[in-house]
């Protein structure tokens, strides 16, 4: 949409985000392989090629490689990716740069829906000789969470006009399913509360491929919505008042933009627990890079750098060694907090939003 | 008043004469329990409780107990005079249930902790119809519940210091508590001495001492015989959750009593107690080398592990069907008789675990305790 | 391009209420019932005090916010029945909100412009991209296309909001303040940009502004909001009705139709004669105007000013009580005579 007729000075941007695109292909592409060949359990490099190429038959190497670290490294672009993006979304909807995807409490009706099952539940669960650990019963559990809090925020959104009051709203349930959470917690059992305290720090490698393959199913469907919604975004640059006047459907954009966003977090977040900051940092550094506000680049692109980062984190998170393993959502907060912290210092125009 | 501290002084008077005296045939009779001391002064006995929870390092806990006290009452932070037979206890672990229910003295009981976790058939009766209530645990103890039942005693355990607010308030309301530290026994024979503790309360000493050395003989048989097994197969302990592994309970009572049935205790060399990050993989690859998978969390069948996480389907002790829990005795509410009566019947238990490892050395035993996963 | 339901470009306004409804349903009514017109490749533009209702009237005309009561009707149709999309392509609308987006370049804010004609992904044709050209020519930012927009001069970025709404095609465009924050040589940049834009592409212009004395002299049509009535007319017609004086009713300002400016309304206490060059008389009345002194040409005054030209450069005489004195700007003779009123 945003793009000039030939100057030179245009098509020297246009090399130049090319480039970036490939450059980030090319680290994407190194990242993946790195993290399939890190693991607690010593497998040489050599060894990881050639079972990725058949020429290895090693049995137990090969479950591993197969059975752990792929769907794990997939899980990770799949969150990573997920999670910018909706980030991206907030922040231009909201106009605000510290939003991101939990911003309309999605994540946290998500941990509400597990937390009713693990702490709320589990005498019944326990009674009735049901699995609550199960991880589709999380799963299920997780997306009621975040589809009731959707349902919420869309009966909102299509009453209230000022955008800022449902941004209100939204971190304000965020906090109200905080509190219900705690509450369930403080009368939980030491057991049951380990378990989710655990749950809520986030793994990436849980996922079997059926569950992977839920997970896909349920990001390219956010992902599609986030395609209709590219034009919108840019229109919503200018302000929610432009937009209208240039013909935007305020409503019927807003409900795009939210739907698109709870389900992408929302999935995330059943599946793999709360991932904190990927969201609110990715699409900074996109922006940065890439120096536009065209979110015809700056999606592909926080796709692409969240996997990245993402990736990354995954790596991190094996590195003190010895099967020790660090949780997710601290090594996310770890690399992603002094991304915001650059952010807001280095650029001092904070009010923008793009 | 004066009287309590005349009695009180030739208690003591008597255990210091007696310290050095040849008596202390009292002492020998605690064979395996590093927990606590006892000690016979004429008609009194001296149970001292040593560092009764994790991390206590010479804290102690002294109780005099004799029929021969006017009342029960307590001396200062860390004595206590109760007069026995006590007559209304509260338990606040179903351990301690375990133990009063081997000596036949259920009925003493008047509060528990934690009504679902019950499962002794005539306490549960009692708290159906409300001669036992429930005064609740940890932060949410009731106290004044608990002032209401005016106990004799009130058994009592801690995980950390914590434990100490809910001594200090129960002394303060003039309720003696008694510390119980089996659970950091480190052997099954050990934690079931913690019987003699008990019967002391009861003033059934001798009943409890020769029960116990049945016990013990029995199981010291048992053990001998599965030292003759020939191999040893190695285990797998606790279910691992989401990259965690999820262990509850003292890790060391568990290892003893595999290396006792003759089996190999894959985590040996890591020796911690509660729960610890690692690898999903690193796990998997963990648990490939072990024959029998013990002890799995929660999990009541295969397609409960299997739920948790499908890898787990394909590892050798779950497609040879060498999966093992030991949660065969429940309550309706899902409480364990392994942690309550399982206390007191060590040999049971590794009879129960010779036959799942050595099942040619005890062809006719029926499982009691532990269920094999289907 | 130009729309063919909207070949009239009328927009008639029929009883029209404007205000809002709060949260109880209660309704505000700020302005109405308001009942005028505007016509094809009319300037017109909409004068008020603050808070009357000038932006509220804006934006209900272009569809922004909803109206109370009445008919707005575009080339008879009701508005109320035009599919938003469709208003995007009659109507465009500039707001005095500033737009806080970083990395955005002037063509891109301009090609946002084209947004009711493209696609899906928004991808901008060659018709498009000539559009969003021309739009950046009329509007005299041509040479600006790739910089970024907070880069830009306030003057500049009104410039590029104006282009964005001329990239959006429209024969009507709707403008909130737009010489709001600028200084006086752009201000007048910017209403001959729209005074061109209405005169050669014949685009209806709809504005509203505090700047009466460049209205005046820029708009086909004014609007007047004033005590609850909406005067309409050519600014010379209100000037005869004497309309203007009832947007100054209680200021200190008043409208002098001598010189077809606004001015301070002060009583003169001294009355002064001046005679002399000619070329300096009105401007040294002024100055005495100011200062409280009423400029008379004839008559018994005590004071009497006499200016002439001596070396190419103007010299005052006063006479006053039997005073002479000479003065060499008219700083020095107004100091002087400050003493006096």
């Amino acid at each position: 949409m945003i793009t000039n007729a030939g100057t030179s000075l245009d098509s020297a941007v246009r090399m130049r985000t090319a480039l970036l695109f490939l450059l980030l292909a090319v680290i994407f592409i190194i990242l993946f392989l790195t993290d399939l060949m890190t693991g607690a359990v010593k497998i040489p490099a050599s060894e990881i090629i050639g079972l990725l190429s058949g020429a290895s038959q090693d049995k137990v190497w090969k479950t591993i490689l197969f059975d752990f670290r792929l769907p794990k490294a997939i899980t990770a672009v799949l969150a990573g990716s997920a999670l910018s993006v909706s980030g991206l979304q907030m922040q231009t909807v909201f106009r605000n740069p510290l939003a991101g995807p939990d911003v309309l409490g999605v994540s946290a009706g998500a941990s509400l829906g597990v937390a009713l099952v693990i702490l709320g539940f589990g005498d019944f669960f326990i009674i009735h000789n049901l699995s609550y650990l199960g991880n589709w019963t999380l799963i299920l559990s997780a997306w009621a969470g975040a589809g009731l809090v959707l349902l919420l925020i869309t009966f909102i959104s299509l009453r209230v006009r000022d955008i800022m009051t449902i941004l209100i709203l939204g971190i304000l349930f965020g906090s109200a399913t905080s509190a219900f959470v705690s509450i369930l917690q403080y009368f939980s059992q030491q057991s049951v509360l380990k378990a989710f305290v655990i749950w809520s720090m986030g793994s990436l490698g849980n996922l079997t491929y059926d569950q992977l393959r839920v997970l896909a199913t349920g990001i390219v469907v956010g992902f599609l919505l986030t395609l209709l919604t590219i034009k919108i975004l840019n229109a919503l640059l200018l302000g929610e008042n432009y937009s209208r006047s240039l013909g935007v459907n305020i409503k019927q954009a807003r409900f795009l933009v939210f739907l698109s966003t709870s389900i992408l977090s929302g999935s995330i977040t059943a599946f793999c627990g709360p991932i904190a900051f990927v969201g609110i940092a990715v699409p900074h550094v996109a922006r940065l890079l890439f120096r536009t506000a065209n979110h015809f680049i700056l999606i592909p692109a926080s796709l692409l750098l969240g996997s990245v980062l993402m990736l990354m984190a995954d790596v991190i998170s094996q590195i003190p060694g010895s099967g020790l393993l660090l949780p997710v959502n601290s090594v996310t907060a770890i690399l992603g907090i002094p991304v915001v912290i650059w952010v807001i210092i280095y650029n001092r125009r904070l009010v923008s939003i793009s | 008043m004066l009287l309590c501290c005349i009695v009180f002084t030739q208690c003591i008077g008597k255990a210091d004469k007696r310290h050095n005296g040849p008596d202390s045939a009292a002492t020998d009779t605690i064979r395996y329990a590093r927990g606590f001391n006892y000690r016979e002064s004429g008609n009194c006995i001296v149970i001292t409780v040593k560092d009764p929870w994790q991390q206590a390092n010479g804290i102690r806990y002294h109780y005099m107990l004799s029929d021969t006290f006017p009342a029960s009452g307590i001396v200062d932070e860390f004595t206590c005079r109760i007069k026995t037979p006590v007559k209304n206890v509260v338990c606040l672990s179903t351990t301690h249930i375990g133990f009063i229910g081997f000596l036949e003295q259920t009925a003493s009981v008047t509060g528990i902790s934690g009504r679902s976790y019950v499962v002794n058939e005539t306490l549960r009766a009692r708290l159906d119809s409300n001669l036992v209530a429930d005064v609740g645990y940890d932060e949410n103890l009731n106290y004044e519940l608990l002032l209401k039942l005016k106990p004799d005693v009130v058994f009592a355990y801690g995980i950390n210091s914590s434990v100490t607010n809910t001594i200090i308030k129960l002394t303060e309301l003039g309720i003696p508590v008694v510390m119980i530290g089996e659970y950091l026994e480190k052997e099954p024979l050990a934690k079931m001495e913690w019987l003699k503790v008990f019967a002391a309360f009861y003033d059934l000493e001798e009943d409890a001492a020769v029960k116990f050395d049945s016990v013990a003989t029995r199981y010291e048989g048992l053990r001998h015989m599965a030292l003759k097994a020939g191999n040893k197969p190695s285990v797998l302990l606790g279910l691992p959750w989401r990259g965690t592994w999820y262990v509850s309970g003292s890790q060391s009572y568990v290892a003893h009593l595999i290396t006792d049935a003759g089996g190999k205790y894959l985590w040996e060399h890591l020796d911690y107690n509660e729960s610890r990050p690692m690898a999903l993989e690193k796990v998997y690859e963990f648990a490939l080398s072990a024959d029998f998978w013990l002890n799995p969390g929660e999990a009541r069948s295969k397609s409960d592990v299997l739920a948790v996480d499908e890898r787990f389907g394909k590892l050798p002790s779950y497609k040879n069907d060498k999966l093992f829990n030991n949660n065969n005795v429940l309550n309706s509410a899902g409480g364990n008789a392994f942690f309550e009566s399982g206390v007191v019947e060590p040999d049971i238990i590794l009879s129960d675990l010779i036959y799942i490892l050595h099942p040619q050395l005890l062809p006719s035993h029926k499982l009691k305790y532990y269920r094999k996963l289907q | 391009m130009e729309s063919k339901t909207f070949s009239k470009q009328r927009v008639k306004l029929v009883d029209l209420r404007i205000g809002y409804r709060t949260a109880m349903g209660k309704e505000r009514v700020v302005f109405g019932p308001i009942n005028v017109e505007l016509s094809k490749a009319e300037m017109v533009g909409i004068i008020g005090r603050n808070g009357i209702g000038k932006s509220t009237l804006l934006r209900t005309i272009a569809g922004l916010q909803p109206r109370l009561d009445g008919k707005i009707l575009l080339d008879d149709t009701d508005n109320t029945k035009i599919p938003v999309k469709e208003m995007a392509k009659l109507i465009s609308f500039v707001s005095t909100e500033a737009v806080i987006t970083e990395h955005l370049t002037v063509s891109e804010l301009i090609a946002i412009g084209r947004f009711p004609y493209t696609g899906w992904f928004g991808k901008l044709s060659q018709p498009d991209l000539k559009i969003v050209h021309e739009a950046s020519e009329l509007t005299g930012v041509s040479h600006l296309m790739q910089k970024p927009v907070h880069e830009l001069s306030d003057g500049e970025r009104q410039r590029v909001m104006i282009a964005r709404a001329l990239a959006q095609d429209t024969p009507v465009i709707i403008l909130d303040e737009p010489t709001a924050f600028l200084d006086l040589p752009a201000r007048y940049e910017i209403l001959r940009i729209l005074n061109d834009l209405s005169m050669v592409q014949q685009k209806t212009i709809l504005f509203t502004t505090h700047d009466l004395a460049i209205a005046m002299d820029a708009a086909d049509k004014l609007w007047i909001m004033a005590d609850g009535n909406l005067y309409q007319g050519a600014p010379e017609d209100l000037l005869i009705n004497k309309v203007f004086h009832k947007l100054f009713l209680n200021s200190p300002a008043e409208f002098d139709s001598k010189t077809f400016s606004f001015r301070f309304r002060r009583a003169c206490k001294n009355e002064v004669t001046v005679s002399g060059e000619s070329k300096y008389r009105l401007l040294t009345k002024k100055a005495m105007e100011r200062i409280g002194f009423l400029a008379i040409d004839e008559g018994a005054s005590h004071f009497k000013i006499y200016v002439e030209e001596i070396n190419d450069a103007p010299a005052w005489q006063l006479h006053h009580h039997d005073k002479c004195l000479h003065f060499g700007s008219i700083y020095d003779l107004t100091k002087y005579l400050k003493n006096f009123s």
